[in-house]
């Protein structure tokens, strides 16, 4: 007893004496924490690592708080490498234009790479045609004229989407896809795709966001899951996009999405690009534009994939699912 | 009134800290198996430590960590002896000269315990300009680049430039950015190769290989040569993976089918694993 008293009053002591420096150095890091912030200048929106004979690269984000510009943007930075990078974040900017005119009067960029629609948005306005690489821009087709404009679309190959659901789900062999003009080539793609693929799809189009009350007991029809791509009509509002779910739960069909947007709405997979490859793809653009050896293709599908599963829904709707393809599965819904 | 505030805080901060000594001493440490395999990108740790730990949980103090980074992971490997590493054996022949641990299971697929790595182009490709294609691989720069120097072909398949090589997060991605052109070649293990054929025979039949690497053994379980009583009930759980439906999950996301013993871990080192025919012999939950 009297051992382990004395064991206490002596880890108590020492423990006392470590509170005292521990103490001291908190209020330390506290004062000096003020200081620092009393002397740090506010975040400027343009970063530059200049260096001298090497290339230069302006990247423009359009919003580095958003993650799917950020992830993009990260693994460009990490991968790209002797060459002067600068960095505009277009962030709460609403002046982008001159913010970037302002950066590319003080240097000279060999590459711009933007990221997001404001950002190449910008871009185009000022310097058509300077080589530029652009990902993560939905409207990426108005800016296919300029001759120097490289780029990564933001879904994945169809090709790519339906072998996927094969390898998932080999006992869905009928899919249905609604659509509007706007997508007539991707699912003419598709069903090119499908027929490899030894898969039947059927493919509804919609001319406006009314219509598709009217065709979605079609869609559930004859049909043992509903692909639902990115389609600015048949997806016109959250309302819509309900609709499609609500209708699926009631059919007892899987959904298939081309955006993690719709986990949440229920769908049972969902395969959208793996956007740090999206930055690792604009870095071998920007290399090849830098070396001037123009790319061969325009604009590039993503090349890594990120794939979530909902196994409530397979479980729900009683798929039969391949566990091998669990390999390629980034995010479990349990 | 400085030196009485001086001293409630230096009396707060004694309790915390004593508090913090007793809650770390009566607290239980975990045995830990720590993750990390530089041959495939794909970003999944979260599901990984998750499914494992569900595993775990039912049969004792365990628990799953995976490791973001190689010199992290090497720096466990040196100084944790009491913990358990799932890593690739690439990674771990390339360590063994520098630790004692040694080899305690290895991944099956397909009943096999090893697998090829395969370099595929597009049929129309010539073989004259190989080293400048765009390489699309699942596995690090590091691991890639070290794969397609030890390749058997004619060619040099080395690219010029490390910066040639695209890194994806799986092999199917790799293979279809040959496909669609984003990529002019694929690193790819031969089990992804021959998947293709069943999953997307167009595809398979737009490419051909032009390399092939040597032999290697899957995703290795490895531990102290003379493991502790609970390192061993570890091995053994890990082991039977395979026999409940909480281990098949967990298992199927590493790409695997089971575990099975490597008997003699020094002719790991000279002449590649020997496999016990009985993969669960011996150890018991």
């Amino acid at each position: 007893m009297k051992l382990m008293q004395h064991m206490y009053t002596r880890h108590k002591e020492k423990l006392s004496r470590w509170a005292k420096i521990g103490s001291k150095a908190i209020l330390a890091s506290f004062i000096g924490l003020i200081l620092i912030s009393c002397v740090t200048p506010p975040e400027k929106p343009v970063q530059t690592f200049i260096a001298s004979d090497v290339p230069s690269v302006l990247v423009v984000t359009s919003n580095q708080s958003v993650e799917r510009y950020r992830l993009a943007e990260d693994a460009f930075m990490k991968t790209m490498h002797d060459t002067n990078i600068q960095t505009i974040n277009l962030q709460n900017n609403h002046a982008p234009v001159e913010t970037i005119q302002d950066a590319m009067n003080s240097n000279h960029y060999d590459v711009i790479y933007g990221i997001g629609a404001k950002a190449l948005g910008s871009i185009d306005h000022i310097a058509p045609e300077q080589p530029t690489v652009f990902s993560s821009v939905l409207n990426w087709r108005q800016f296919q004229q300029q001759p120097n404009y490289y780029g990564v679309s933001s879904d994945i190959a169809p090709a790519s989407q339906l072998a996927m659901f094969k390898h998932f789900f080999p006992d869905v062999k009928r899919l249905t896809v609604l659509f509007s003009k706007t997508n007539r080539a991707l699912v003419k793609q598709a069903l090119k795709a499908c027929r490899e693929l030894g898969l039947t799809l059927n493919a509804i189009e919609i001319d406006t966001p009314r219509d598709l009350s009217i065709y979605l007991d079609d869609a559930f029809n004859n049909t043992d899951a509903l692909w639902l791509i990115s389609d600015p009509v048949v997806l016109d509002s959250t309302k819509n996009a309900r609709l499609i779910f609500n209708r699926a739960e009631q059919a007892k069909r899987p959904v298939f999405a081309t955006n993690e947007f719709f986990s949440e709405y229920g769908s049972t997979l969902t395969i959208s690009a793996d956007l740090p490859t999206v930055g690792r793809q604009a870095v071998i653009y920007v290399n090849k534009l830098i070396k001037q050896q123009p790319p061969a293709m325009k604009v590039q599908f993503p090349a890594g994939s990120k794939i979530s599963l909902n196994l409530k829904k397979v479980e729900s709707y009683q798929l039969h699912l391949n566990y091998d393809a669990l390999d390629s599965v980034n995010d479990l819904i349990e | 009134m400085h030196s009485k505030l001086k001293r409630i805080i230096q009396k707060v901060s004694a309790t915390v800290l004593l508090l913090i000594t007793f809650a770390c001493a009566s607290a239980e440490t975990p045995l830990t198996i720590y993750f990390y395999n530089p041959e495939i990108n794909i970003n999944r740790n979260s599901i990984l430590k998750h499914k494992f730990d569900q595993f775990l949980a039912s049969f004792g103090n365990y628990q799953f960590q995976p490791v973001n980074d190689q010199a992290t992971f090497e720096q466990l490997v040196k100084n944790e002896p009491d913990a358990l590493f799932m890593m690739s054996s690439w990674l771990f022949h390339s360590l063994k000269d520098e630790i004692t641990l040694q080899a305690q299971l290895v991944g099956m697929k397909n009943g096999s315990a090893y697998y090829k790595k395969l370099l595929v182009v597009d049929k129309n490709t010539s073989t004259s300009n190989i080293t400048d294609l765009t390489i699309a691989s699942a596995g690090s720069k590091k691991y890639s680049l070290a794969v397609l120097k030890g390749m058997q072909s004619g060619h040099n398949l080395t690219p010029a430039n490390a910066d040639q090589l695209l890194i994806v997060p799986k092999d199917v991605d790799a293979l279809l950015a040959v496909g669609f052109g984003m990529a002019q070649a694929a690193l790819c293990t031969e089990d992804s190769f021959e998947q293709l054929n069943t999953l997307y025979k167009n595809q398979y039949d737009q490419l051909k290989v032009i390399g092939r690497s040597q032999v290697f053994p899957r995703l290795t379980v490895v531990a102290s040569n003379k493991p502790s009583d609970i390192q061993d009930q570890l091995l053994t759980l890990i082991d039977q993976m395979s026999d409940t439906p909480t281990g098949k999950i967990p298992l199927s996301i590493l790409g695997l089918d089971s575990w099975t013993h490597i008997e003699n871990a020094e002719s790991f080192y000279k002449t590649g694993f020997q496999l016990s025919q009985e993969s669960r012999g011996g150890r018991k939950p």
